[in-house]
């Protein structure tokens, strides 16, 4: 990647580091106020709602932030500057959208370091019900689960931040109603990645399925039993519907470059 | 060489897209469900880890 492009994440990720301290502070504020409610609470529910922000927060935060990225270039009327560098649309797309994820991926980072916090504070120990032996299974096939709710998640980051850059731009090039014409966007938007992904995701089904393991145990009159559960999961529209949005995040830069006046 | 400009072009193409998509939400399969039945899952082995 070519020094330019460098240069504009970086002032990307320089102007977005105020907004990630404050909601990094919201989430440690969140971490912070669940700690009180240990020993108030079920300490299973305590953990479990200290990934709300990552669950919630974090994709609105990405979705609002990849909008503003582009709506606001106008507004400040700093897309003159923008369009008059000497580099190609994708460039200043792809650094906002690059930005915007890593900060997302900090976030998630902090929000999966709170759940930590909140089960050791807690001395809470998933494992304790399961007898030592089957332990280090478990505990591998629920790494290998886990890594792929990891992958899932920070690639679903860029289902509502495409969408947000593409209807911004789309909605900044109308030449009145651009809010409007930016939610109508956003709608056709999500459309033709549902109807469009699930017909790439045909032509991707040769992709090989993932298998992620499920596990339970039961207590059967005086032994516990534990067992696993393979499934296997077709992945071909996650990826059919990431192409469509990789097409979207092109043509919003190239109408960027190619349209886009100030 | 004439200068063009492209947004009625942009708009319209929304504005067709916008119909296509209404119509085909209408009358289409479910838009949801079609893409989520991709996501085939089989259950695969079921092991006893203990005892």
């Amino acid at each position: 990647m070519k020094r330019p492009f460098l240069a504009l994440l970086w002032k990307e990720l320089r102007l977005g580091l105020p907004g990630w301290l404050l909601t990094a502070g919201v989430m440690a504020a969140w971490v912070g106020s669940l700690l009180t409610r240990l020993g108030v609470w079920e300490r299973e529910a305590v953990a479990g709602l200290t990934l709300v922000p990552v669950l919630v927060l974090v994709p609105i935060r990405a979705f609002w932030l990849s909008f503003q990225g582009i709506w606001q270039e106008w507004s400040r009327s700093h897309a003159l500057l923008l369009l008059t560098l000497p580099v190609p649309g994708w460039w200043i797309t792809g650094a906002k959208l690059l930005a915007v994820w890593i900060q997302s991926v900090g976030h998630l980072v902090l929000g999966l370091l709170g759940t930590g916090i909140v089960f050791w504070v807690a001395a809470l120990t998933p494992m304790q019900q399961l007898p030592t032996t089957v332990r280090p299974q478990v505990a591998a096939h629920l790494l290998h689960t886990f890594s792929y709710f990891i992958l899932a998640y920070i690639l679903s980051l860029f289902l509502p931040m495409v969408l947000a850059q593409f209807a911004a731009l789309v909605g900044r090039l109308a030449p009145r109603l651009q809010l409007a014409a930016a939610g109508v966007a956003f709608a056709v938007g999500g459309w033709l990645m549902l109807r469009l992904g699930a017909v790439v995701g045909v032509l991707l089904r040769w992709v090989p399925e993932i298998t992620v393991v499920g596990f339970s145990y039961q207590q059967q009159l005086s032994s516990l039993q534990v067992v696993s559960q393979a499934y296997h999961v077709q992945v071909a529209p996650a990826l059919g519907a990431l192409v469509v949005l990789a097409g979207l995040w092109w043509l919003g830069s190239y109408l960027l470059e190619r349209d886009a006046e100030v | 060489m004439p200068v063009v400009d492209r947004r009625p072009w942009i708009l319209l193409t929304l504005a067709i897209l916008t119909l296509v998509a209404v119509a085909d939400i209408w009358v289409g399969p479910r838009l949801i469900d079609a893409f989520v039945e991709g996501f085939v899952v089989q259950e695969g082995p079921r092991t006893v880890l203990w005892p």
